[in-house]
């Protein structure tokens, strides 16, 4: 009997676990540079900026961008901006968007909560940034960084005029990403086409 | 097969429900109150001027583009525009309320007399490329690059130094000497430096943005006449020092901050403090501090460092500065151990934090710090070697990068003094590589007042 329904109830039963799964997806760090050095920081102002290079795969939509900041004053504001890789794919290219940030004291500080999809499988830029809206006087970006499970692909810096590679250190940055996100009624619709399928499945053996 | 159709169409709606659209939302987060915010800022910087003759070797550019020489804006105005217009980029964007330039802005070192072989009318050219008309173009070219500061909220203050008020025969195109001898003072040179940048330090009772910018209305102002300035020789009987040697109050919600401006090379003396000068006037403001129960902080701009630093990673170097002259340093610096003073300077194109005891050893409870930041764009003083010449005369090689006594000594590099609500007084160091990398905090000293 048990051996009979087998197979029907491995399919159904992986289907659900496959979108349980989905929408339980866990948080990933696609940029994580390690413990902050005690290198002497570079500047974020508003004619500094810098950036770091990282990875993502196809469906994965990203959480925060965030870098290990000091030196500020509690309340003032920076940008944070994320890049597609530019042509080279050795620089920061097309602005994909900005988000303004509140620097809340010396730590990891950024933009979180973002749920950003429809992310192309690629190399991005996650920019630390100063506009002319934001407060800040101000941020000192801990160099120095060792042992992250998701190194830079590469380190950029900004003093006016472009972005252009920066060598010979690394920064503190973690930018987490997670697989797309399903929402619970896509995992009922799921359940109900599963059901369905069993349904009519059982109907044409019984004919 | 069956269950190949909903997977078909589950892909479908999951495509669809991550359309290329890029949308995104922004968490929010509580944040703590600033306990002893900064209350007042200021930025310090000397020697931006460049050097025609021997520029540093890293502002020489490839001969393909200018025929391996300076750019030409910098040959012909004087300025390491690069260096010089970055730190003001910067400086501007930290925001501090004024920015203290400690000297030889301009190359200078001109003798802008009338020669008598003008009594016939001189051709353009020779008006043009006359030491006068040189001098007042440096001048003006470095206010302009100067001036966007003044409108983004920093106030520019200047500071007298040997480039401004020193003429030198070498330099000197115009065939008359130097009137009070090669390398000295003189007073055409002080009559130059007041023409030129008099309305920004008489901004300070004439107040038509002083005020507006800094946010604070300066008080006890005084060396704006020659009554309050020192003489040359710092006693009576010398030339008049006004506008070069000045000071003002500024007050703070904790304190008084003293800025006093000094001419370290004075027509007669050169190389040397105003000491008596200072003397009544730290005197003064303790005073008032007494009297308005706050804290007095001595802040002191001058050109020439106290003590010479040796930016070499072996051997010593010669005093330079007012410790040329080691008696009269002394008594400076006992001034500044006396009252907790600290001094920022230039003239050394380096950069070096350090405190220094009274040599005198009569004020000992603090050692004031000496702030030296000249290393605004001028050829550094520790110096790459080159060999070999052009056609054109420029060097051929120059060496790798110097052995130093610091990894910032051919740096351009910046202070900026951050005073607390409660009168705690931080000060910063910035700066950047002369490869112009990323700007970074060299070094950073907490409780510096």
């Amino acid at each position: 009997m048990s051996k009979q329904h087998s197979p029907r109830m491995h399919r159904a039963l992986l289907g659900l676990a496959l979108l349980a799964s989905t929408g339980a997806a866990h948080a990933a760090l696609v940029l994580d540079t390690g413990t902050p050095g005690s290198g002497a920081p570079i500047m974020l102002d508003g004619s500094d900026f810098a950036a770091a290079a990282f990875s993502l795969a196809d469906g994965q939509a990203l959480n925060s961008l965030q870098a290990y900041l000091t030196g500020g004053t509690v309340g003032d504001t920076f940008s944070v901006a994320l890049y597609a890789a530019d042509g080279s794919g050795s620089l920061p290219g097309t602005q994909i968007g900005t988000w303004q940030a509140t620097w809340n004291g010396d730590g990891y500080n950024g933009v979180s909560g973002l749920s950003l999809t429809g992310l192309a499988a690629g190399n991005y830029w996650a920019a630390f940034e100063v506009g002319t809206d934001d407060t800040t006087a101000g941020l000192e970006l801990s160099t120095g960084a060792a042992g992250g499970t998701a190194p830079a692909l590469g380190y950029a810096f900004n003093t006016g005029a472009a972005y252009q590679g920066l060598s010979g250190t690394t920064l503190s940055v973690k930018v987490d990403a997670q697989p797309v996100p399903l929402p619970a009624s896509l995992l009922l619709l799921g359940s109900g086409v599963l059901g369905l399928g069993g349904r009519r499945k059982r109907r044409v053996a019984q004919v | 097969m069956l269950v190949s159709q909903p997977k078909s169409a589950l892909k479908r709606l999951v495509a669809g429900f991550a359309l290329g659209t890029v949308m995104a939302t922004v968490g929010t987060a509580a944040y703590a109150v600033e306990t002893d915010p900064v209350v007042f800022s200021f930025a310090t910087v000397g020697d931006t001027r460049q050097d025609p003759d021997s520029p540093d070797a890293t502002q020489i550019l490839p001969p393909a583009t200018v025929g391996g020489k300076l750019l030409t804006q910098d040959k012909i105005w004087l300025q390491n525009s690069k260096a010089w217009g970055r730190i003001l980029r910067s400086v501007q964007a930290q925001k501090p309320k004024m920015f203290f330039i400690n000297g030889d802005m301009i190359m200078g070192y001109v003798n802008p007399v009338v020669p008598a072989s003008w009594s016939t009318a001189p051709s353009i050219s020779t008006v043009v490329n006359s030491d006068i008309t040189q001098l007042y173009v440096q001048y003006a070219f470095w206010r302009g690059m100067a001036a966007n500061a003044l409108e983004t909220g920093t106030y520019m203050m200047p500071v007298p130094g040997n480039h401004e008020t020193q003429c030198k025969n070498a330099i000197s195109k115009n065939g008359v000497a130097c009137a009070n001898g090669d390398k000295k003072s003189t007073v055409d040179n002080e009559n130059a430096f007041r023409a030129n940048m008099s309305d920004l330090i008489g901004d300070l009772t004439a107040n038509q943005r002083f005020s507006s910018i800094v946010g604070k209305t300066p008080t006890n102002v005084s060396g704006l006449t020659q009554a309050s300035a020192p003489q040359t020789a710092d006693t009576t009987g010398g030339t008049d020092q006004s506008f070069l040697t000045y000071s003002f109050d500024l007050e703070t919600g904790g304190a008084i901050l003293h800025f006093a401006v000094i001419n370290t090379d004075p027509t007669g003396n050169d190389g040397h403090a105003p000491t008596s000068w200072l003397t009544s006037d730290f005197s003064a403001a303790a005073a008032r501090g007494v009297t308005a129960g706050k804290a007095v902080k001595y802040f002191v701009f001058g050109h020439k460092m106290a003590f010479t630093y040796n930016y070499q990673a072996s051997g010593s170097i010669a005093a330079g500065g007012l410790d040329a002259d080691v008696a009269p340093r002394n008594a400076f610096w006992k001034l500044m151990a006396q009252y907790n003073g600290a001094y920022f300077c230039g003239h050394e194109h380096t950069t070096s934090v350090a405190q220094y005891a009274d040599p005198t050893n009569t004020y000992t409870s603090k050692n004031p710090w000496q702030v030296l930041v000249g290393s605004g764009g001028s050829p550094f003083d520790a110096k790459r070697s080159c060999a070999g010449t052009t056609a054109g005369g420029a060097a051929t090689s120059c060496s790798s990068e110097p052995a130093t006594a610091s990894q910032y000594d051919r740096w351009y590099a910046w202070a900026l003094v951050k005073v607390h609500q409660s009168g705690k007084v931080d000060m910063d160091l910035y700066g950047f590589s002369n490869t112009f990398g990323p700007t970074t905090k060299i070094q950073s000293v907490a409780n510096f007042q």
